[in-house]
């Protein structure tokens, strides 16, 4: 009796372990191409204003990321909240950290807004900033067609 | 007693020729102290007399021309700021200067609202301090917890006390455009500079021109309209010549031949698109006011 319940708890901890070990794996192979996706982002989602690029340096004032190995972001002349940003990062920690960074920046961008021009806190208040394995994305655009242009997206490079 | 005597008669000498070389010595110290006290009187009474002539010359002329941008900002000792020239004509914008690379603004701080905040990203300017927010103005500049300093919220003038800065460049006029009185504006404004030149009295200090908008936001929005714009500028250039700092006529740079904004310039007609702010970011540099003396 001992024995059987050593040996299940044994296996129950190797199938317990394989199948995070599995969700892991599945996370990490999401695998994105920075500037196909942004630039999808750029020509298909609805946006108000013109937005262009901005340099490393400034990316990582704006958002306080130093640790990405690449990104690419867009913003807003000033006349709107719109913007993009996809990054990537070397692990899904650093993609953690990364994430709570961009919601800060968009909580942050509410609050300045809000007194600024109050009808681009519904483009803040919809925004998206989700985690892909080691990748970040972040769009605040006009409308909702920014999350079906990143799924399908993924999909593809799943497919693939 | 012939030796203890011949003895005597030798120190008697060397003490006669000691007290010959000391008092030599005296004397060339006397003369080399002398010749020093004429040199320092004299040297100081030049300075003094140079700094009377040139504050009786600005104060007849009343509009001394400099043409040259290198004179433009010496140092100048006669009203208390060790910064102001009396040389250089306040009234008058920077004139074009040599093109100074990016590094120039390594010790800048612009000061300004959200068109600034673009005209930073845009630009590229990552060396420069930017202390600015989306519809800052000329009173909320020293309330408004906008720049986020050690991980808290501090105004900007906040944050300026605690900012290593030689250059500073404003530019505040847009959101106040629906203030009912330009007189609250400028004082305000005026404010803000008397605060700049007691955290810093040697600071550089550029006050820009508010930049037009476009002609069809002008001709629609309730208040932000080119000739208030244009009503706000003449005040800023005669705070400008009043306070003693120079003013920049940005505007040059980015307006069309009506003086408005060009449609392309701007989504919104207001907050400029990257290539204008690069525009913006090449007039900054060919209109610098430069000193060597500093």
């Amino acid at each position: 009796m001992k024995t059987f319940k050593k040996t299940l708890s044994i296996a129950l901890s190797i199938i317990m372990s394989a199948m995070l070990f599995g969700c892991s794996s599945q996370e990490d192979t999401v695998c994105i191409d920075i500037d196909a996706l942004s630039g999808e982002l750029l020509e298909k989602a609805e946006f108000e204003d013109e937005l262009s690029p901005i340099d490393d340096t400034m990316i990582k004032k704006l958002y306080n990321i130093e640790d990405y190995v690449k990104a690419k972001v867009y913003i807003s002349s000033g006349a709107t909240a719109e913007e993009i940003a996809v990054f990537e990062f070397d692990g899904t920690q650093a993609a953690k950290a990364g994430l709570d960074n961009a919601e800060i920046r968009i909580q942050e961008r509410r609050i300045d807004f809000e007194s600024y021009i109050p009808k681009e806190v519904k483009k803040l208040d919809n925004a998206i900033a989700n985690r892909f394995g080691k990748y970040v994305i972040v769009c605040v655009s006009n409308g909702n067609k920014a999350e079906k242009i990143i799924t399908q997206y993924i999909s593809k490079q799943n497919e693939e | 007693m012939q030796q203890n005597g011949r003895y005597n008669r030798i120190g008697a000498t060397r003490c006669k020729k000691r007290k010959k070389y000391t008092s030599y010595l005296l004397v060339l110290f006397a003369v080399f102290a002398a010749a020093t006290s004429i040199t320092v009187w004299a040297t100081k009474s030049l300075a003094m007399a140079k700094g009377e002539t040139s504050s009786n010359s600005a104060s007849e002329s009343g509009t001394e021309q400099a043409d040259n941008p290198e004179s433009s900002a010496t140092e100048s000792k006669n009203d208390g700021n060790s910064d102001v020239d009396n040389t250089y004509d306040y009234s008058k914008p920077v004139p074009e200067s040599d093109k100074v690379e990016n590094s120039y603004f390594d010790d800048a701080v612009f000061i300004g609202d959200s068109r600034t905040e673009g005209f930073i990203l845009y630009s590229g300017l990552s060396n420069a301090i930017s202390y600015t927010s989306q519809g800052l103005m000329v009173d909320t500049v020293f309330t408004k917890p906008v720049i986020n300093k050690n991980g808290k919220k501090i105004s900007v003038m906040e944050a300026l006390r605690e900012t290593d800065f030689s250059k500073v460049y404003i530019m505040f006029g847009i959101n106040e455009t629906g203030w009912p009185y330009s007189s609250v504006f400028i004082e305000k404004y005026g404010e803000i500079i008397d605060e700049i030149k007691a955290i810093n009295p040697d600071a550089i200090i550029y006050v820009q021109e508010i930049l037009p908008v476009t002609d069809k936001v002008s001709q629609s929005h309730s208040y932000v309209k080119n000739e208030k714009i244009n009503e706000f500028n003449a005040l800023i250039r005669q705070m400008a010549e009043e306070k003693k700092v120079y003013y920049i006529d940005t505007g040059k740079a980015v307006a069309g031949a009506d003086g408005s904004l060009p449609e392309d310039a701007a989504s919104d007609g207001i907050h400029l698109k990257q290539p204008y702010c690069l525009k913006w970011l090449e007039y900054l540099k060919t209109h610098t006011v430069t000193n060597t003396e500093r």
